[in-house]
């Protein structure tokens, strides 16, 4: 299963990221699954992002579930996460849209990242994250990306 | 939500990008009836685009509700016009694809978002 989070350049420092990885990680085994989760950072370079027509300040966190999944449970798991965000990184709770999607929407919408590129746009997009993730795995501890290529 | 992402080839100038955010912000409150609050407009370069197009629009909004096929057929063309003209290329080499996710997957403000078309009594409960 994955987990990707989006969140604003220069906005958290690693060490709160790696706390909001373990808050993540830790909510998702207790109320979801213990299945083996990947969490992905998506790091917007400033002036890439707006919400309410000004620069963003938002975190958007995108968890992926089997389809089905009991609306309660998810209920619970998205306020425990909220919670919890919001305790390491003192944003307000209007800053942080977070979901738990099910397998069939999740994947359709990273298809549609997909199906929006070029053959040779799809390989070096490929080749960027690979890179990106395993650099970062290295140099920080955790799997981050910017976007542009 | 929603979340807009916008793909390009080359990069948008930061007065463009502010200008296409604002057209798309506008597009979707317009014509979905939901509050500006909700809407992330997020650019990205660099990116190759299938069929030789300049920008690729995806959309993650919530479905249901008051998002009828009329609706959503009117928003992908207001966005597709409206992107097309405030970053100055040709219509057809603007895609838009809109992808619908239960709100009652989603939460914003520490609420389970609204269905579309519920949102002044979601706002009126936030706020209290």
């Amino acid at each position: 299963m994955k987990i990707l989070a989006t969140v604003q350049e220069g906005q958290f420092g690693n060490d709160q990221i790696k706390a909001l990885e373990a808050t993540l990680r830790r909510n998702y085994a207790e109320h979801v699954s213990a299945t083996r989760v990947t969490v992905i950072w998506c790091v917007i370079p400033k002036g890439q992002a707006f919400t309410n027509y000004q620069r963003s300040q938002s975190s958007l966190v995108s968890m992926e579930c089997v389809v089905g999944f009991p609306q309660d449970r998810r209920v619970t798991l998205l306020q425990a996460c909220e919670r919890d965000w919001t305790a390491i990184t003192g944003q307000n709770s209007d800053q942080v849209m977070l979901s738990l999607i099910e397998a069939d929407v999740f994947n359709n919408v990273l298809d549609g990242n997909r199906l929006r590129l070029s053959k040779a746009g799809n390989l070096k997009l490929q080749w960027h994250m690979l890179t990106s993730l395993l650099r970062s795995k290295l140099g920080k501890g955790y799997l981050s990306f910017r976007p542009n290529l | 939500m929603p979340l807009y992402t916008l793909a390009s080839r080359k990069p948008l100038s930061a007065a463009v990008c502010k200008e296409v955010a604002d057209l798309v912000t506008d597009a979707h409150c317009q014509i979905t009836g939901a509050p500006a609050e909700f809407v992330n407009v997020v650019f990205m370069h660099g990116h190759d685009l299938r069929d030789g197009n300049l920008i690729g629009v995806i959309g993650n909004v919530r479905s249901g509700g008051n998002r009828s096929e009329d609706v959503l057929k009117r928003l992908r063309q207001r966005v597709q016009t409206g992107v097309a003209a405030k970053a100055n290329v040709a219509v057809e080499k603007v895609s838009v694809r809109l992808i619908g996710v239960p709100s009652r997957w989603v939460m914003e403000g520490g609420e389970i978002m609204p269905e579309p078309g519920a949102e002044a009594a979601w706002l009126d409960r936030a706020k209290a």
